[in-house]
C-alpha cells in the first residue's frame, strides 16, 4: 500500500510536470491555432538559462526569474518573427517552422553547452513529508506546490482580469475583438509570454527533478504535450490540465507499479488513439 | 461630418466586391445602405472597421485619417460594430460578453450606469446574464451584439445585416430599438442593410448598392414613396 501510495504521488508529479509544459501548447493553440512544437524548445532553453544563472549567482530564486525572462523573450521572438508572418499560409506551414526551431534550438544547445548531460545541483527550498511510511522528498513538494500555485495565478489571470477576458475573446474570435478595441495581436504576445515563462519553471523543476539537463530534453515533451493537448481537447487549458496529471498517473501506475510491458512513453498515444476514437473533441474540448 | 467615406475600393484577390463608394453620414443620422446579398454592403462596414484591407479610397472619421489604423484603434476612437450574424464570444458569459465592449475604459466610463440602461433596453440580457452567450437564441444573441457594441457609448454604430435570420416581429424590435437609441440619444447609424424596407422605415437617408457601386443615394422618405424609385431600386 506504501508503495502504491508513493507511485501515485510520483505520477502525480511526473503529471504536473507534464501539465506545467502543456500548458504552454493549449494556451498558444487556443489563441492562435498552431501546433507550437517548438514550445519544447522554450523549455529546454528555461532548463538551460537557469541552470546557467543558478552557477552563475547561486540563487534558484534569480535562476527562476532569469529563465523566466529569457523565455519569455524567446517566445516573443517566435511569435513575432515566425508565425506571425506565416499565418496567412495552412496551418502545416507554421506546424513546420515550429518543428524546424525544436531542432535548431536541439542543436544549438549542443553547439554551446556541449552534448553530455548536465547535472543541476539545487535543492529546493520546500520540507521532506513522512506519512505512515510513505515519504514525500522536497522535490516532489516542490513540484506540487510550484504546479498549483502556477495553475492558480493563471487560473485567476484568465478569469478574473480585464487581460484574461480579452484573452478568452480573442481565442474566440479574434476579428471581432479587435473591433470592440482589443489589441489581440498585443494579447497573442502576453499569451506566449505567460506561456514560455511557465515552460521556464518546468523546464528547471525537470532539470532538478532528474539532476539531468541535456540538448534533446525537448523531444519527448515536444511530441507527448502535443498527444496530451489532443486528448484533453484542443486549445482547451482545464482538459490539457486534467490530460496530463491523469497520464502522470497512469505511466507511473500502469508501467512502474503494475508492470505493464509497453515503453512508457507509448501510453501517451495510446491515449490519444482511444480520444480520437471515442471523443474526437477530447476530454474536456467542445465540438 | 462624422463619417466621411471616399472611392472606397475593396477587393478579395481578383474579385472586387466594393468599386468606387462615397458616402458620408452627419452626427445624429441614421443612414441605411441597402442591396442584395453580395452587392459589397459587409465589405463597406468591413473596410470601415478595419477588419477587410481596403484598396483605395479615404476613410475619415470625426475628422481623423483611419486608412493606416488597426481595427483596435478604430473601435477606441469610437466606432463600435454590431457584426453580421451578431459574432458574440460564444464561451463567454452574456456579462462577460457586454464586458468586451468596454475592454481598456471601465475607469473612463460609468459602467454600471451603462449596463443599467442596456438592461432596461434588452431585459433579456440581465436574466441570461451568467450563461454562455452559445445558449442564446439568435434574436437574443442580436440584441447582445448591440448591447456590446453600445457599453462603450460610441460616436457611431455600424450594424450589419441585424434582420438576417429574426423573425419578422424581433426584426421590427430591434429595428424599434436602433430607432429610438437614435432619436433619444442622438447616436449615428449606419445600417447595412438587404431588408430595405424595414430598414428604410427608420432612416433618414439611404443608398442603395448593386454590384458594388452606388447607384441611389437621398431620403429614405423618398425612396419608400415613390413609386418609380421603389420600382427601380426594390425591386417593386
Amino acid at each position: 500500500m506504501a508503495l502504491f501510495l508513493e507511485q501515485l504521488l510520483n505520477g502525480l508529479a511526473t503529471g504536473s510536470i507534464y501539465a506545467l509544459v502543456t500548458l504552454g501548447l493549449a494556451l498558444v493553440y487556443g489563441i492562435m491555432r498552431i501546433l507550437h512544437v517548438a514550445h519544447a524548445a522554450v523549455y529546454t532553453i528555461g532548463a538551460y538559462v537557469g541552470l546557467l544563472f543558478f552557477n552563475l549567482t547561486g540563487s534558484l530564486l534569480l535562476a527562476v526569474l532569469g529563465s523566466m525572462a529569457v523565455c519569455a523573450l524567446v517566445g516573443v521572438a517566435i511569435e513575432r518573427f515566425v508565425y506571425f508572418p506565416l499565418l496567412k499560409y495552412p496551418p502545416f506551414v507554421p506546424l513546420i517552422a515550429s518543428i524546424a526551431i525544436l531542432l535548431s534550438v536541439e542543436e544549438l544547445c549542443r553547439l554551446i553547452a556541449g552534448p553530455q548531460i548536465l547535472t543541476f545541483n539545487a535543492k529546493l527550498p520546500f520540507p521532506d513529508f513522512h506519512l505512515s511510511g510513505v515519504t514525500v522528498t522536497s522535490t516532489i513538494t516542490a513540484v506540487y506546490c510550484i504546479t498549483a500555485a502556477v495553475l492558480l495565478l493563471l487560473w485567476f489571470i484568465t478569469t478574473k482580469t480585464e487581460l484574461g477576458l480579452a484573452m478568452r475573446a480573442a481565442s474566440q474570435d479574434m476579428a471581432v475583438a479587435d473591433a470592440m478595441g482589443i489589441n489581440s495581436h498585443l494579447i497573442v504576445s502576453v499569451t506566449f509570454v505567460i506561456g514560455s515563462a511557465i515552460a521556464a519553471v518546468a523546464g528547471i523543476l525537470v532539470g532538478i527533478y532528474f539532476n539531468q539537463v541535456y540538448p534533446t530534453m525537448g523531444a519527448i515533451p515536444a511530441y507527448k504535450t502535443l498527444a496530451l493537448i489532443v486528448v484533453g481537447g484542443l486549445g482547451s487549458v482545464p482538459g490539457a490540465v486534467v490530460a496530463s496529471l491523469l497520464l502522470g498517473m497512469a505511466e507511473t501506475l500502469l508501467i512502474g507499479y503494475a508492470n505493464i510491458p509497453l515503453p512508457r512513453d507509448a501510453l501517451a498515444f495510446i491515449a490519444m488513439i482511444g480520444v480520437l476514437m471515442w471523443r474526437s473533441q477530447g476530454l474536456l474540448g467542445s465540438r | 461630418m462624422l463619417l466621411e467615406v471616399s472611392d472606397l475600393r475593396i477587393a478579395y484577390g481578383d474579385i472586387r466586391a466594393v468599386s468606387g463608394v462615397s458616402f458620408a453620414l452627419e452626427k445624429g443620422e441614421l443612414v441605411s445602405i441597402i442591396g442584395a446579398n453580395g452587392a459589397g454592403k459587409t465589405s463597406i462596414l468591413g473596410g470601415i472597421m478595419g477588419m477587410v484591407p481596403v484598396r483605395q479610397g479615404g476613410i475619415r472619421f470625426k475628422g481623423r485619417e483611419m486608412n493606416r489604423l488597426a481595427s483596435f484603434e478604430r473601435a477606441r476612437a469610437g466606432m463600435r460594430l454590431v457584426p453580421e450574424r451578431a459574432r458574440v464570444f460564444p464561451r463567454l458569459s452574456v456579462q462577460e460578453n457586454l464586458m468586451t465592449g468596454v475592454y481598456g475604459l471601465r475607469r473612463k466610463i460609468d459602467v454600471a450606469r451603462r449596463f443599467a440602461w442596456l438592461h432596461d433596453l434588452f431585459p433579456i440580457l440581465r436574466e441570461r446574464g451568467g450563461q454562455p452567450a452559445s445558449t442564446l437564441s439568435g434574436g437574443e444573441q442580436q440584441q447582445l451584439a448591440i448591447a456590446r457594441a453600445l457599453v462603450s457609448s460610441p460616436d457611431l454604430l455600424l450594424v450589419d445585416e441585424v434582420s438576417m435570420g429574426l423573425m419578422p416581429k424581433l426584426v421590427d424590435q430591434v429595428f424599434e430599438v436602433l430607432a429610438q437609441i437614435n432619436r433619444e440619444h442622438g447616436l449615428t447609424i449606419l445600417l447595412v442593410e438587404q431588408n430595405a424596407m424595414a430598414s428604410l422605415a427608420i432612416s433618414h437617408r439611404a443608398y442603395v448598392l448593386e454590384t458594388g457601386v452606388c447607384v441611389f443615394e437621398g431620403r429614405a422618405g423618398d425612396l419608400l414613396k415613390d413609386p418609380k424609385l421603389k420600382a427601380a431600386y426594390l425591386g417593386e
